[in-house]
């Protein structure tokens, strides 16, 4: 419900990271991480991503890749890490112990960006 | 140096980057950039600039976020009335559309803010930053932020709280934190509300309590009537040894 919020601050985020003192780079394709825990809706986040770059020097023709990561719990009794098809419960599903940790799942990162141009104009 | 963008600008690794790289971007041979940024950063790193304030000036904030009409305002109505005999209580309250919500908890007399939204699903650190800028802090001990009703999108939004609430009520049915995992997994307290409720509406509350405590197993569970008063004298038992415990920690 909050992926325009979210297109945005990538958008925001990565025209800081994609200034240079000469100009700006200009995207083809940006790559970010998203988890199962992270609320967001892939199809939502695709579909709000065009309206908001659509004004933007560095990322207006840049395509969105999204890498889905699944919910990883390593259980410390088990000494195993499982990956979840869907996340119930912070309990090992083997095991259901509750002595877990959380070591993927959680993403909301802008991993990389592909760009093609060497740095043009203002921001 | 900064671990994070390789910039010389602060020996710490989590300053903002909310600054133009004078080193630019680093663009691999195949024509990649890495870029290792939180998509919320920005809201993140307002956040913990708001927590240090609030750290600094001795306030105990609370984030209560629930689904539109789990009770959140009755609770803070009743809550705030309570704790105002013993701390100085202040709120902000989010909502789409109208100041209904500020308007019943200013009735004790505390500092109320409404934050209108307009179309946003939830509060984010700049919307507090802004609603509190002209209050002075050090008249405040308690500062309640009331979340625009919305089981999902306030998750991932930290509002440099201390304590974070999920609310449920007992209209909603038993398995509302399973079908809503990532709120249950953020929350540090739940509060079930409106057990007056529990009978008519043939809810079982133990089970809505094992459903909790089956997402985040070990979540502490209040169960309230901010109406009857049930559970009331816990729920503030909790938010007093909470603030009394933050007031005797070092701050920084």
């Amino acid at each position: 419900m909050h992926e325009l919020t979210v297109a945005i601050q990538i958008r925001q985020g990565l025209e800081i990271e994609l200034s240079t003192e000469d100009g700006v780079l200009v995207a083809d394709a940006v790559r970010v991480q998203i988890g199962a825990l992270s609320g967001i809706v892939p199809e939502a986040l695709q579909f709000a991503w065009p309206h908001a770059v659509c004004d933007s020097a560095a990322l207006g023709s840049a395509r969105l890749d999204i890498d889905w990561i699944d919910v990883q719990l390593h259980c410390a009794p088990c000494v195993e890490v499982y990956t979840l098809a869907e996340f119930r419960s912070l309990r090992c599903p083997h095991c259901r112990s509750p002595d877990v940790e959380i070591v993927a799942g959680d993403e909301l990162d802008i991993a990389s960006v592909d760009v093609s141009e060497r740095p043009r104009g203002p921001a | 140096m900064c671990t994070d963008c390789g910039c010389g600008e602060r020996p710490a690794d989590a300053h903002d980057h909310d600054h133009r790289p004078d080193h630019g971007s680093r663009v691999d041979p195949d024509g990649t950039v890495p870029i290792r940024r939180r998509i919320l950063q920005h809201n993140d790193d307002l956040a913990a600039r708001l927590r240090a304030e609030f750290a600094r000036r001795g306030v105990y904030v609370v984030n209560v976020v629930s689904s539109p009409g789990s009770g959140k305002t009755e609770l803070l109505q009743r809550t705030m009335a309570e704790l105002g005999s013993d701390v100085r209580v202040a709120a902000v309250t989010g909502d789409l559309a109208t100041e209904n919500d500020a308007d019943r908890l200013a009735a004790a007399g505390a500092p109320v803010r409404q934050i209108l939204t307009g179309t946003m699903c939830h509060l984010e650190a700049d919307m507090v930053a802004d609603a509190i800028a002209d209050w002075d802090l050090a008249e405040i001990d308690v500062l309640f932020i009331e979340n625009v009703g919305n089981m999902v999108c306030p998750s991932g939004f930290d509002l440099g709280e201390d304590l974070r609430v999920m609310l449920v009520s007992t209209t909603e049915g038993e398995d509302k934190p399973l079908k809503y995992p990532t709120l249950t997994l953020t929350a540090d307290v739940a509060v079930i509300s409106k057990i007056d409720l529990a009978e008519p509406v043939e809810c079982d509350v133990d089970l809505l309590a094992s459903n909790l405590d089956e997402v985040r197993p070990g979540i502490e569970v209040i169960r309230t009537s901010a109406k009857r008063g049930d559970g009331i004298d816990r729920w503030i038992e909790l938010i007093l040894a909470r603030v009394d415990a933050k007031a005797a920690a070092p701050v920084g």
